[in-house]
């Protein structure tokens, strides 16, 4: 006998998001970096946003106010512009 | 309302465990059992308790409902457990960060009054531990909504490194028969008979031995040592600190005339971290030696850096068995800010 049950997931509708395509070149795009500010994230971010700098890429460089903290509207708004976002995990 | 359907009920009951619970089996959230238990509450079960992170769903009276029947709530806790989720959902709590830490922060749900002895909680004997239906499925709730609503999937988007067995289940009732003692409900302003529930970003309990102590300031003293340890967030970034007396270190408190905030302005003054020591803590880095800086501002800096704000950010309660001297002290996840709310 068929058995009907509550989803325990409440309203969730999950939908397929597309992958971005891989750029060929970074040549040329505008390139955001969030530090999370894990310990040495910055250190890091800073030098792989240099890196990319140098292949020709336009670097945003935003901060979060604190790792254990949502990122701040208007810096979402800086970086929603750019083509490519990198930013860190954990720590 | 989403509904899920299944061959039988083996095979639902199954599809529960893998993708529905925390590892152990789960009650069916039936129509009939669902409808029963939101017969306890007289709020409309489409109402919104708020928007839970990771996901951003809408946590409603029923989602709630749902989780509680599968976590095996018996009758009478779902008021609690629904004043529970509205604290957890208040933006100050925080759950975003609480959901995602790699720290091992759990929701720590403290009931203080009446309604705690009308549907069965446990203060006494194991009141942290195994036994009792009603404190143990009401921390399973909250955390069956914040997995299953929420989406804090281990590993995915709750990225905890260790995870704690408190994230499965941590939740206490205040003992309220320890005479001259005055309990958390009635400290935070609820009114008479009203029932209290504080949640709190926590570490699972740290036990605080002591079995020679007669007086207030050689207990505390010890309770002190064991709260300013270099290995908790509260070290280097404060914030709060619940401690939960037994019994019978709560009677050496009260028999020699000491009341809760005598308690925390000693702890306050006594749980500290002198810059020698605080450096050493793995945690230490430019914002802790600011926040030293801060205190030692106002304070003898020798006498160092306290690890909570402020004296009532010392969370205390009465709870355990009569016989034992075993209290607990549980440290926090400090970018929550604990909510109370008297459960309606």
């Amino acid at each position: 006998m068929k058995v009907l049950v509550h989803d325990p997931r409440g309203a969730f509708a999950p939908s397929a998001v597309a992958v971005s395509p891989l750029p060929n070149s970074i040549a040329g795009l505008r390139i955001g970096v969030l530090d999370n500010t894990k310990e040495r994230a910055d250190i890091f971010l800073r030098r792989t946003a240099e890196l990319l700098a140098m292949d020709g890429a336009s670097i945003t460089f935003t901060r979060k106010s604190s790792f254990s903290r949502s990122i701040a509207s208007d810096t979402f708004d800086q970086l929603r512009i750019c083509d490519l976002v990198i930013t860190g995990l954990g720590g | 309302m989403a509904f899920l359907e299944f061959a039988d009920e083996a095979e639902a009951a199954e599809e529960f465990i893998e993708r529905y619970s925390d590892g152990l089996p789960v009650v069916l959230p039936t129509p009939a059992r669902v409808s029963k238990l939101l017969s306890e509450t007289s709020r409309d079960p489409d109402a919104t308790l708020g928007v839970m992170m990771p996901r951003g769903t809408p946590v409603t009276v029923r989602d709630v409902a749902v989780n509680a029947v599968m976590a095996g709530a018996p009758p009478g806790v779902l008021p609690i457990i629904l004043t529970a989720m509205e604290g957890v959902l208040d933006e100050r709590f925080n759950l975003s960060s609480v959901q995602a830490t790699s720290h091992g922060a759990a929701v720590l749900v403290i009931v203080s009054g009446p309604l705690t002895e009308r549907v069965g909680m446990n203060a006494g004997y194991n009141v942290f531990g195994n036994g009792n239906r009603a404190n143990l499925t009401i921390g399973r709730t909250v955390r069956l909504v914040m997995t299953n609503v929420g989406g804090g999937a281990p590993g995915l988007t709750d990225m905890s490194v260790q995870g704690s067995p408190a994230k499965i289940s941590f939740c206490m009732a205040e003992r309220l028969d320890v005479e001259g003692w005055s309990t958390l409900a009635e400290r935070q302003g609820a009114p008479a008979d009203a029932t209290t529930v504080t949640v709190v970003a926590a570490e699972g309990p740290h036990s605080v031995a002591d079995g020679r102590s007669t007086r207030p300031e050689r207990l505390l003293t010890n309770v002190a040592d064991g709260m300013r340890t270099l290995v908790t967030m509260n070290a280097c970034k404060l914030g709060w600190m619940v401690l939960i007396l037994s019994p019978q270190h709560a009677r050496i408190i009260i028999e020699n005339g000491w009341d809760v905030p005598r308690v925390q302005a000693y702890l306050f003054d006594r749980a500290r971290n002198t810059l020698a020591r605080l450096q050493k803590a793995g945690e230490f880095d430019e914002n802790a030696l600011a926040r030293f800086k801060q205190f030692a501002s106002t304070s003898d800096p020798s006498r160092g850096m306290p690890v909570i704000d402020d004296p009532e950010k010392l969370i205390v309660a009465v709870a355990g068995g009569d016989a034992g001297t075993f209290s607990s002290l549980v440290p926090t996840w400090p970018a929550s800010i604990p909510q109370v709310r008297v459960v309606a």
